[in-house]
């Protein structure tokens, strides 16, 4: 096991300075970059000349755009992020790690929300819908859980701000927090279901689009379970038909969808880009979206690192996880 | 024996649902216009219509087996023969596919006679797996179906109910030392009297200090509380599934063909032995489920303390199939359906298998079923053969009987097509041709269209069973006129 984890943790570094070699080549083959773009208006109106704008390029780091450019660029960012500095973001003026540390949370917060009720309602669905194959049940939630993973999200966002906000003005179109409540005026429990009352919406919106997925995921396990030889088994040994699904068959559809849980742990912290945007939430995701279309070359780096770093402790977890449900898989070499 | 099939397919029209005679009319319709050479085609209407009867049918068995609160009265019946276990009768299991319904097992009346063997033959899917399942209730649902009008009868044992709806224990009486119940003055027999126990094993007091006294119930020697029993027949057939589980894994058990999927890959075995024991068993706590499944797994030859807290996939095949075994004894059945148990297994661990089956049936008093296309394993196990095809029987008597004089053409090509030692044969015989599609069957001999033995007659309608001895009985036409001169 020490070997195993040992072995795993090497592996990791290796998979990150990878990952980052091709962030960071990525983000700077990018046609423009973020002085071009800040500074395209001053240009075009003639306040500013070329030679300022490379002035100013040479500031950040970005005039070089030849290969050996682009390598001293990363070798400067590496050397900075091995000593755990991340640099400083161009267009937050604030170090990469604060703006990432601020943020992360009201992503995480209504992730984890959603992602508790995803798996609480679509885990049980999908066993039902399993069990009543090709019955009424199963084709009402395939249609209904079907709609909400086609249709793209800020669409879904949209027609739930046009319905529940606008029309029916039962929630806030938007934002985190109600600006007329403040410390003054209001109590801290007053403050804290506003802001709940905020984060119903997206959450909604971000539930309604995962649930499919994982549903579908778990009817076709369940069938496969259930069509098992162990479970006729068990059926012959007189179990009742609850025992049979939630104890024999349960524990089995478990297994693949133990792999499931490496992809959510990226998913809580990296936050839900267009969701964040349409809710104009102030979190993570709205940030590297900012960033990307910016060229904010450290915070890139750092969010999608960070992103990267999650994703492989997620895989490990799962790998744990795999032998936690699994006896016949062992952690060993 | 086609003329009482007939009555009864008549006779249950008559109680099913509207909706059903037009489905089963329209199936017997097509049966008699496939002339027109469109069995082999379908069209997209006929497709749907097909799809949709399927679909009713099965939803009507599968609401019949889901009833709730159904008194018992409707499917406790008789014995025909009282030294018989199951008797199988006109049964019938078909399966409501989207291409038409597959007459699985055909009208099939055999019996189990109490403490032997019964081994059923026939070649890959001709309804002997299919036959055994109907037994426990086991078919794949909600295709698969017992049609109304079957009828398999099981001698159970059951627990006798007081007014309450308790079981009766049986309590322990006081002996005299030549072996007879010690009475009182009224000519009673004493209880043996024991401390009440509560729930964390201390001696309940009453006000005076003084232990509270209860009748000691009698136990076996894992601990486990006896209570009394009565002997009662079921339907199976008749049965919601609901009361069948009930007889499923302690009256009836089943091994499988595949010990290396039959057994759940992430429960150990003693968790999966235990289990039966405690589902079935009244009165078992972990500690005597864990003493019986101890017992049974020494009576397959495993030492259970190196298998109780393994995995199954850390054991072996031949291993697997034992612990199969094993539980298929935890509740002391009186019936075991072994579907082909040796199949997966090598020829050694087979040999050893069998010799634990025989042994084990002796030591429980039980019968075995025994599912299997072996016919040396039937020989050496079997005392009754029943050979099918097709979903039907041909031929069913004694070993011996079917052993020395086969007569159905079908099952001495069976025997030929065994390889046998010490004898120089060019090539093994085997019987031409497959077995026939199952949906829209022909009304005549379904082997005519591969036996190498055919007359005029096997042109004509399906043959009856004839009765060539008390015990041997095969349907086959060549026989038919022998039948008749012994009726003069």
């Amino acid at each position: 096991m020490f070997n195993y984890v040992v072995k795993r943790i090497l592996l990791t570094l290796l998979i990150l300075f990878g990952v980052s070699v091709i962030l960071y080549g990525l983000v700077r083959l990018m046609p423009s970059d973020y002085v071009d773009m800040k500074y395209s208006a001053q240009l075009a109106q003639g306040t500013m000349q070329q030679a300022d704008l490379d002035r100013m390029k040479e500031l950040y780091g970005l005039l070089d755009n030849s290969f050996v450019g682009i390598l001293k660029g990363y070798w400067k960012w590496f050397t900075k992020f091995i000593s755990g500095d991340m640099g400083q973001s161009f267009i937050y003026g604030d170090k990469v790690s604060t703006v990432i540390g601020e943020r992360m949370w009201y992503s995480f917060g209504f992730s984890l929300v959603s992602t508790i009720f995803q798996f609480a309602i679509s885990i049980p669905l999908g066993i039902k819908a399993a069990v009543n194959q090709y019955g009424v049940l199963d084709y009402t939630v395939t249609i209904i859980v079907m709609i909400g993973i086609s249709l793209p999200t800020f669409f879904m966002a949209n027609l739930a701000i046009k319905i529940f906000a606008v029309d029916l003005g039962w929630l806030p179109i938007g934002g985190m927090k109600d600006p007329g409540l403040t410390a003054s005026n209001s109590t801290a429990a007053e403050r804290f279901f506003d802001t709940i009352k905020h984060f119903i919406l997206p959450v909604l919106v971000l539930l309604i689009l995962s649930l499919g997925g994982l549903m579908r995921h778990t009817r076709t396990n369940t069938l496969e379970v259930l069509n098992a030889d162990y479970i006729r088994t068990a059926r012959a040994k007189g179990l009742s038909e609850r025992s049979v699904i939630y104890k024999h068959a349960f524990r089995n559809t478990l297994v693949p969808l133990a792999t499931m849980f490496a992809g959510i742990l990226p998913g809580l912290f990296s936050g839900a880009m267009i969701t964040e945007e349409v809710f104009s939430i102030e979190g993570i995701g709205l940030a590297a979206y900012k960033a990307t279309t910016q060229g904010d070359v450290p915070f890139i780096m750092g969010y999608n690192m960070f992103v990267a770093l999650l994703t492989v402790i997620g895989t490990f977890l799962s790998d744990i996880m795999y032998s936690i449900v699994d006896p016949r898989v062992k952690l060993v070499k | 024996m086609s003329e009482q099939e007939n009555k009864t397919t008549e006779a249950k029209d008559e109680n099913k649902p509207n909706f059903l005679k037009k489905a089963v009319n329209s199936v017997k319709g097509k049966i008699s216009g496939s002339k027109k050479d469109t069995s082999h085609f379908l069209t997209g209407k006929e497709a749907r219509r097909i799809a949709k009867e399927s679909f009713q049918q099965s939803r009507y068995y599968e609401k019949k087996k889901k009833r709730k609160n159904v008194s018992p009265d409707e499917y406790i019946t008789e014995m025909k023969d009282d030294k018989n276990i199951v008797e199988f009768d006109n049964l019938h299991t078909y399966f409501f596919t989207d291409t038409g319904v597959v007459k699985a097992v055909n009208g099939v009346t055999f019996s189990i006679p109490q403490g032997s063997t019964v081994g059923v033959v026939g070649e890959s899917g001709c309804g002997k797996s299919v036959t055994s399942l109907s037994l426990m209730q086991l078919v794949q649902a909600p295709q698969g179906q017992v049609i109304d009008g079957s009828s398999i009868r099981f001698k159970s044992t059951d627990y006798v109910l007081d007014e309450h709806k308790e079981r009766i224990p049986i309590y322990e009486y006081e002996m005299n030392e030549d072996g007879s119940y010690k009475l009182d003055e009224n000519g009673e027999k004493i209880c043996v009297m024991e401390p009440k126990l509560d729930k964390k094993g201390r001696v309940v007091k009453d006000s005076e200090g003084n232990p509270e006294m209860q009748p000691k119930q009698l136990r076996d020697q894992n601990g486990i509380p006896q209570f009394e029993t009565e002997e009662k027949v079921y339907d199976v057939a008749k049965m919601p599934t609901e009361h069948m589980r009930k007889i499923r894994g302690r009256e009836i058990t089943m091994i499988f063909q595949e010990p290396m999927t039959s057994l759940n890959p992430i429960f150990t075995i003693g968790y999966q032995l235990d289990e039966v024991v405690l589902l079935h068993v009244p009165g078992a706590t972990k500690e005597t489920a864990k003493n019986r499944t101890y017992e049974m797994l020494k009576l397959v030859g495993i030492i259970p303390e190196n298998v109780y807290k393994r995995y199954p996939h850390e054991l072996s095949g031949g291993m697997r199939q034992r612990v199969m075994i094993a539980m298929a004894l935890a509740c002391r059945p009186k019936l075991i359906i072994a579907d082909e148990p040796t199949t997966a297994l090598d020829v050694t661990i087979q040999a050893q298998i069998l010799e634990l089956l025989r042994d084990i049936k002796n030591k429980i008093n039980g019968s075995i079923m025994l599912i299997t296309h072996d016919l040396g394993v039937i020989a050496e196990m079997a005392d009754f053969v029943v050979v099918m095809y097709a979903g039907r029987i041909i031929e069913t008597g004694t070993v011996d009987e079917i052993f020395n004089n086969p007569m159905h053409p079908y099952t001495v090509g069976l025997q030929k097509s065994k390889p046998v030692v010490n004898r120089p044969v060019d090539r093994l015989y085997s019987i031409p041709g497959n077995v026939p599609n199952p949906i829209n069957m022909p009304n005549y001999c379904y082997f005519k269209d591969r036996c190498n033995r055919c007359i005029e007659k096997c042109k004509g309608p399906y043959p009856d069973m004839i009765q060539v001895s008390p015990t041997h009985k095969v349907a086959c036409h060549l026989y038919s006129d022998m039948a008749k001169e012994e009726n003069k």
